[in-house]
């Protein structure tokens, strides 16, 4: 077990070498008084910031970097030197901390190093309480981590989307409608659904092939995004079936959601080929009730989806009302 | 695990560790600090959730730092802090109405984790006659619920929890702070404790044979 003793600088057994490890170790080291006054900064400190030992040791760090806000420095200084504890700043938050550059030609230009800093309380040969600072250069580790979240972003946006209309795909819009309907069982909201298909298509790839269906597809993606809010979501249910999730949205936001989807799609021009190809889609509605599950809320929508087609098409269907028991309907007694 | 009388005194130490701590952070924050005095209990990490459920409620979201220490004292220390009804960790180093920025609370639930750490292991260090090392704070979540704490690994290990409630000047902040200590640093505590408890004994019974003289 390791014995209780207090770190010095650097008057301890064999200086020599502890200076030549200072001095050669691939980490910053500095060590500060309680003004930032730097009374040692080794020859990575040196690389990185373009100032010598020599012109560094005795000056404080807001003369050497005057345009760096060092208010967080100054506060973790204080902190070790009241607390004795060790205090940290993470790459990952503060980035640059000191404007401290390294050669990168791969990657371009010299850049700043992200640094992670570690501040201890140490204490000179005459018990004056100073503060060691070491820097480690996490730059492309950093850089490395951002590329990989970035490339699952990537990953996670194909798994979630339909690739030809760029709407979620079905699995993903079925999922959030599950969520919704277990959050409103929780918060006592409403969720309301659109569930709606594009009118003749199968007409459509007959006379003008699929490609221009894909197009008919695409173009239906893009108007329900120009009228969804942002807190709606939007999916491809299957072939030619959309769903929308409408959040926190009764009956009648989504009767009226769905005329502007109508609507929306109505005013949808795909030309092909020298051809105007008219678009229309027949929309179902339904709310969600205690106790629904994804399949029995979307059983009523597509229910209402068909009562649509039934109508005529290209128009909106409500689902139909709940059937009321005859006693919480207030029927005479007899 | 310690035995009663063990951890009756570890609690004790802790008491005085948490005492003493209190006026630096006020020094250092310019502020009027509370820490009220520590609760100690133990708790298997798979029922960590559950049993800060019952504290902060089912839908508290929180900030969660964890920090690991050694060599004598070592182990690893989980601070779990209410992230919400406005007690933001930057609260207690700028004006709350200031609106941080998701960065700013990050590094202040890091230094808060950081100071709360360090003011109860470093002063419990103390207290035993070592000194600690820790590892730089780690934010294993931030403003999440409650239920996403991982207690999947080692999910019978014994945690010691600390609880106590941190108060600056209106701000008020509610934390835990679980340890996980090693095998070897049990082993140690639980020698060094029963050194102190002998020492103290030894006292006792020499301050009792001078009262009789007397």
């Amino acid at each position: 077990m390791s014995e209780n003793r207090v770190a010095t600088v650097p008057e301890v057994d064999g200086p020599a070498l502890l200076a030549a490890v200072v001095e050669r170790v691939a980490v910053g080291i500095l060590v500060v008084d309680a003004r930032l006054r730097v009374r040692l900064w080794n020859q990575w400190m040196s690389d990185a910031s373009g100032f010598s030992t020599e012109r560094a040791v005795g000056q404080r760090l807001d003369e050497l970097f005057p345009d760096t806000p060092l208010q967080a420095v100054k506060r973790k200084v204080r902190q070790v030197l009241m607390i004795g504890n060790q205090a940290f700043f993470d790459a990952r938050i503060h980035g640059a901390l000191l404007p401290l550059r390294r050669s990168a030609p791969l990657q371009g230009d010299a850049i700043w190093i992200q640094q992670t800093c570690t501040l201890s309380r140490v204490e000179d040969a005459t018990g004056d309480q100073l503060v060691c600072i070491s820097i480690s250069d996490e730059t492309a580790a950093i850089q490395a981590e951002r590329e990989r979240h970035e490339a699952h972003e990537r990953l996670k946006k194909v798994a979630r989307t339909d690739s030809l209309t760029q709407l979620l795909n079905r699995p993903t819009i079925c999922s959030l409608l599950d969520d919704e309907l277990q959050r409103d069982q929780r918060t006592g909201h409403d969720t309301s659904v659109l569930l709606f298909d594009i009118d003749h298509f199968k007409q459509v790839n007959d006379t003008h092939g699929h490609l221009a269906g894909d197009a008919v597809l695409r173009a239906v993606g893009e108007a329900c995004a120009r009228v969804m809010r942002q807190t709606d979501q939007a999916g491809r249910y299957g072939g030619e079936e959309f769903l929308i999730v409408l959040n926190d949205t009764a009956a009648p936001g989504a009767l009226n959601a769905a005329e502007r989807v109508v609507q929306a799609i109505r005013d949808t021009v795909v030309e092909w080929q020298g051809d105007v190809i008219p678009v229309r889609a027949s929309v179902g509605v339904s709310t969600a009730r205690h106790g629904d599950t994804v399949e029995t809320l979307l059983a009523r929508a597509d229910a209402a989806l068909y009562a649509a087609k039934d109508a005529g098409r290209d128009c909106v269907r409500v689902e139909a009302p709940e059937a009321v028991a005859p006693d919480e309907a207030g029927s005479p007694a007899l | 695990m310690l035995s009663a009388e063990q951890s009756e005194y570890a609690a004790e130490l802790l008491n005085i560790a948490f005492g003493q701590a209190a006026a630096p952070l006020a020094a250092l924050m310019g502020r009027f600090v509370v820490l009220s005095p520590p609760q100690v209990s133990s708790v298997r990490r798979a029922q960590a959730v559950g049993w800060l459920e019952e504290r902060f409620g089912s839908a508290s979201h929180v900030h969660v730092v964890q920090q690991a220490f050694q060599p004598d004292l070592s182990g690893e220390a989980m601070l779990v802090m209410l992230a919400e009804r406005g007690a933001h960790a930057w609260g207690l180093f700028a004006d709350p109405d200031d609106g941080p920025s998701d960065a700013e609370e990050k590094d202040a639930a890091l230094e808060i984790g950081n100071l709360l750490v360090g003011a109860c292991i470093g002063r419990l260090a103390e207290q035993l006659g070592t000194s600690v090392r820790y590892t730089p704070p780690r934010l294993a979540l931030f403003d999440r619920p409650l239920q996403e704490l991982d207690v999947k690994r080692a999910p019978d290990a014994e945690l010691l929890v600390i609880h106590t409630r941190f108060s600056v000047e209106g701000t008020c902040f509610e934390s835990c702070l679980f340890l996980v200590l090693s095998q070897e640093s049990m082993g140690w505590l639980g020698q060094t404790l029963d050194r102190m408890l002998d020492e103290l004994f030894a006292d006792d019974d020499s301050g009792a044979e001078m009262g009789m003289a007397l």
